[in-house]
């Protein structure tokens, strides 16, 4: 496993630029909507904002829902274009004949992608802490770590849906980039959510990515794990409930193309 | 000359347009894209003032409405996009197919290979942009001006020289590089940030301030947004330097684009 | 008037991007070729890899810019009249990859007859006819994606005569092809020289190949022509002594470099650690090799006599012979 690792990391340093790119794509991004933000208000604090949520600081909101959509969204992708550049290098089934067992294989080859994405998510949010004079302590950081570590097993097993849907269609890039956007909207990435109709906010409630936000929002503004009993339970929840879920899909797909073939590409 | 160059000017964009009518999918994000865009800007905005106008946007830009602000931006932004990408891409992609070279050992003039293009890619972008703008009007109740909005039109074309001219520098650039890919990406992303499209550039640090008026995208966009709002008479200053900023473009690209061609036949085409 | 003149064409390639102010090594490709292709005669470039085939056909087709020399297709000059000669040659490049995957193999011949301004009148017969006269008229309307290697060749094929060229230029038109498809190819090619009196000049590191196809033959090693002549006039030059192939097992080829015999390793199984050694000796000198090779521990496994062919033109001009 460490092996896969180590190629897919050796493979992105070859390309310097391409480390360059993701993180001014990454800043853009996330600097157009706090910009936008600030020029509606015409300052960074917006009292509806602290009135539906609890934070009213529009750089630190939408910098804590962006940097978790990210933690989100690596899983996501790091199955899709890890198994898609396999297909496409042909490689796929020899890497599948391999006596590494295949859930092993898939976690290597998108561990090595997630682990750079989120040293990249990491200078960008460095980044946005800077820029936007975001207050930071230790307390907040040590308090903050924590659960980012579950929601990143969370969103593991989320993504791991998409592995198995990777296998069954191939070419489904597009398909997953639709869908993270949306999830910026279901999830209260850069709004509260309390602008959305009532089922919107109930689809949202299902994406592990919304509680998450919410407890690290709260824990940004002072808000003791206690206070957030609910959204933690959430959580653990949804995480149980999704690697359960995806497993089943990932073995159906597999035991699928087995007999359909991988296909070349 | 004209006349024999007509048939392969149209059988370029013919071919194009079959080729990009293979890739479906993406066709449907590319419209979901600024779908994106707009809809999250209206989000932000009703969940941080909980109004459709801003006066804080009014008092910088004259803009209270600020769905339509971001519009207008976004629309410039797409439309710039398509040049500077729709080029570079166009010769990479062609350089990943590997047809670029019969293309070049074809009689055919080398400006009508680009032309071609070109050409395709308003249509298709003017297209689009017609569509969005019906559709943010049903969508988003948008109060815009159609009357002002085609009045604009004779602006946009002035800045969308400047903006091929970018756009051919940049090809040429391509030519060379073993992995075009992150920069092209890195070009978009600096353009996107400093086209003015979601936000009044005056709210950016003064150094990119001044990279944002160096390129053709946001005097532009500037440009647009006050004839749209006041009119030819008081948008002066901002179309004569936009005249300015994009024949100064054209010129470069043009010149910048001729170099890295003498140079591609000197070191020959990448291959891939 | 000859249909393809070169004088001391020279090429060198940069190894950096040469931007102003920036000093730049540069590899000499082709250091300063001379033939002459007559109208109507197939001439064969033989070389093995990197030997600068391909360079010179894209100089020759306008697509890259000579370094030094000069040459003329039909009279025009290469640097000064590209566009005039782009209308009456045509070119199949060398890969697989050159045509529109996404596009089907007639949309592709569409386009192609536009851009070499085939009259309005005559694309429509003439696309009928290539495609026919390839064998895709059935598959015209499938996508060149789905096509095989074979198919695709023969499309790029119907491609390099889409605006009826004087000359033809053929860069490893065989290459990576079937044996079936291969042989079509082949036959397609004599065709068109006895048949349509086309010229043409295709480069190739098969020798049967070029044997088998070419009026004459330039011999290529690193960028300079060793040999040109008809393919019995090289051969004349080995017809004194035979070829000889010896299989030896646990040899290390390097060894063959001070030998006092002109052999060259034709095969190479590093399983089981075979070789495959081809050269000329006369009757006499056979022994002597023989126990040379033994005397540095070599096995013998076989000793056969052989008819002699181009390859032993190559070993005898190089002492190398040309592999995959
Ligand atoms: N674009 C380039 N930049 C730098 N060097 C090049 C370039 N193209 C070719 N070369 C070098 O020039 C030499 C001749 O290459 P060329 O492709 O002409 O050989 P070839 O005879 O066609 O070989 P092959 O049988 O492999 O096709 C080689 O050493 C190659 O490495
Ligand atoms: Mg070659």
């Amino acid at each position: 496993m460490l092996a896969v690792m180590e190629k897919e990391l050796r493979m992105f340093f070859r390309y310097p630029l391409r480390v360059v790119s993701s993180i001014i794509v990454g800043i853009v991004f996330l600097v157009q909507f706090i910009f936008f933000g600030q020029a509606v208000l015409g300052g960074r604090y917006s009292s509806m904002l602290a009135a539906s949520t609890g934070m009213g600081d529009y750089p630190t909101y939408a910098l804590i829902g962006y940097v978790l959509w990210w933690l989100f969204t690596s899983p996501i992708e790091a199955y899709i274009f890890g198994i898609r550049r396999e297909l496409q290098r042909g490689t796929l089934e020899i890497n599948m004949l391999a006596p590494l067992r295949t859930i092993k294989f898939l976690i290597g080859l998108s561990l090595g992608w997630i682990l750079i994405d989120n040293v990249l998510m990491g200078v960008v949010f460095l980044f946005g802490v800077c820029l936007f004079k975001i207050p930071l302590s230790w307390g907040i950081i040590l308090k903050a770590v924590p659960i980012f570590m579950l929601a990143f097993v969370a969103f593991l097993g989320f993504g791991m849906i998409f592995a198995g849907l990777v296998m069954l269609f191939k070419n489904i890039g597009a398909l997953g980039q639709i869908f993270e956007f949306l999830v910026m909207f279901l999830s209260g990435v850069f709004f509260p959510l309390n602008v959305m109709p009532y089922w919107v906010r109930a689809v949202g409630n299902a994406i592990p990515l919304t509680h998450a936000i919410n407890i690290v929002r709260g824990v940004f503004v002072g808000k003791s794990y206690a206070e957030m009993a609910s959204s933690l339970q959430a959580l653990l929840l949804l995480s149980t409930a999704y690697w359960l879920i995806s497993y089943g899909i990932f073995r159906w797909a597999e035991k699928i193309t087995r007999v359909v073939g991988y296909g070349g590409y | 000359m004209v006349a024999t160059e007509l048939r392969p000017l149209w059988a370029v964009m013919v071919k194009n347009w079959r080729i990009f009518l293979s890739y479906k999918i993406w066709f449907v994000s590319d419209i979901l894209m600024g779908l994106f865009f707009v809809a999250q800007a209206l989000l932000i905005g009703i969940g941080l003032t909980g109004e459709r106008n801003s006066p804080a946007l009014q008092k910088l830009t004259g803009y209270s409405d600020y769905v339509a602000f971001a519009v207008l931006g976004l629309m410039v932004l797409f439309f710039g996009l398509t040049f500077l990408s729709g080029f570079v891409w166009n010769v990479v992609d062609e350089l990943y197919a590997g047809t670029l070279e019969y293309n070049f050992a074809a009689p055919m003039r080398r400006p009508t290979f680009f032309l071609g293009n070109v050409l395709l890619r308003i249509v298709m972008t003017l297209i689009y942009l017609i569509f969005y703008l019906v559709l943010f009007k049903f969508l988003f109740n948008l109060h815009l001006n159609f009357l002002a909005f085609i009045k604009a039109v004779p602006v946009l074309l002035i800045g969308a020289l400047g903006m091929i001219g970018l756009g051919m520098a940049a090809a040429g650039v391509v030519l060379y590089l073993r992995d075009p890919g992150p920069f092209i990406t890195v070009l978009e992303m600096l353009v996107f940030a400093l086209s003015g499209a979601m936000y009044p550039l005056s709210i950016l640090p003064k150094g990119l301030q001044i990279m944002a008026k160096a390129l053709p995208y946001a005097p532009t966009t500037d440009a647009i947004r006050k004839v749209v709002a006041f009119g030819y008479g008081s948008a002066k200053n901002e179309i004569v330097y936009l005249i300015v900023i994009s024949s100064v473009y054209v010129l470069f690209g043009y010149v910048a684009y001729k170099w890295s061609e003498k140079q591609a036949r000197v070191i020959g085409l990448k291959s891939y | 008037m000859n249909a393809i003149e070169v004088r001391e064409l020279k090429k060198s390639y940069p190894k950096k991007i040469p931007l102003p102010l920036r000093r730049v090594e540069w590899i000499e490709a082709v250091k300063g070729i001379s033939f002459e292709v007559k109208k109507g005669e197939l001439f064969g470039l033989l070389g093995p890899n990197g030997a600068g085939k391909t360079t010179t056909i894209k100089m020759l087709t306008t697509l890259l810019e000579p370094t030094g020399g000069e040459a003329k297709i039909l009279g025009y000059d290469i640097k000064r009249d590209a566009r005039e000669i782009r209308k009456r040659i045509n070119l199949v490049a060398e890969g697989e990859r050159t045509l529109y995957w996404r596009l089907s193999a007639y949309e592709n011949l569409k386009y192609f007859s536009r851009i070499y301004y085939v009259p309005k009148n005559k694309e429509k017969g003439r696309i009928e006819e290539l495609l026919k006269l390839v064998g895709l008229w059935e598959r015209r309307n499938d996508l060149v994606m789905g096509f095989s290697r074979g198919m695709k060749q023969r499309l790029a094929i119907a491609k390099a005569l889409i605006n009826d060229p004087e000359v033809l230029f053929l860069d490893e038109p065989t290459l990576g092809l079937d044996v079936q498809s291969a042989l079509f190819v082949r036959e397609f090619i004599k065709k068109l020289v006895e048949e349509h009196k086309k010229t043409v000049l295709l480069t190739t590191h098969y020798m049967a190949e070029a044997e088998e196809l070419c009026d004459r033959i330039a011999i290529i090693d690193h960028g300079k022509i060793i040999a040109l002549d008809t393919p019995e006039g090289l051969k004349r030059m080995i017809t004194d002594e035979d070829a000889v192939e010896i299989k030896v097992k646990d040899f290390a080829p390097s060894k063959l470099e001070r030998s006092p015999f002109r052999m060259a390793v034709v095969k190479e199984d590093a399983s089981t650690n075979m070789l495959l050694l081809r050269g000329q000796v006369v009757e006499e000198e056979l022994p002597k090799l023989v126990e040379w090779l033994v005397r540095r521990g070599a096995k013998i496994l076989s000793v056969e006599q052989k008819e002699p062919t181009l390859e032993d033109v190559f070993i005898k001009l190089t002492g190398r012979a040309i592999r995959d």
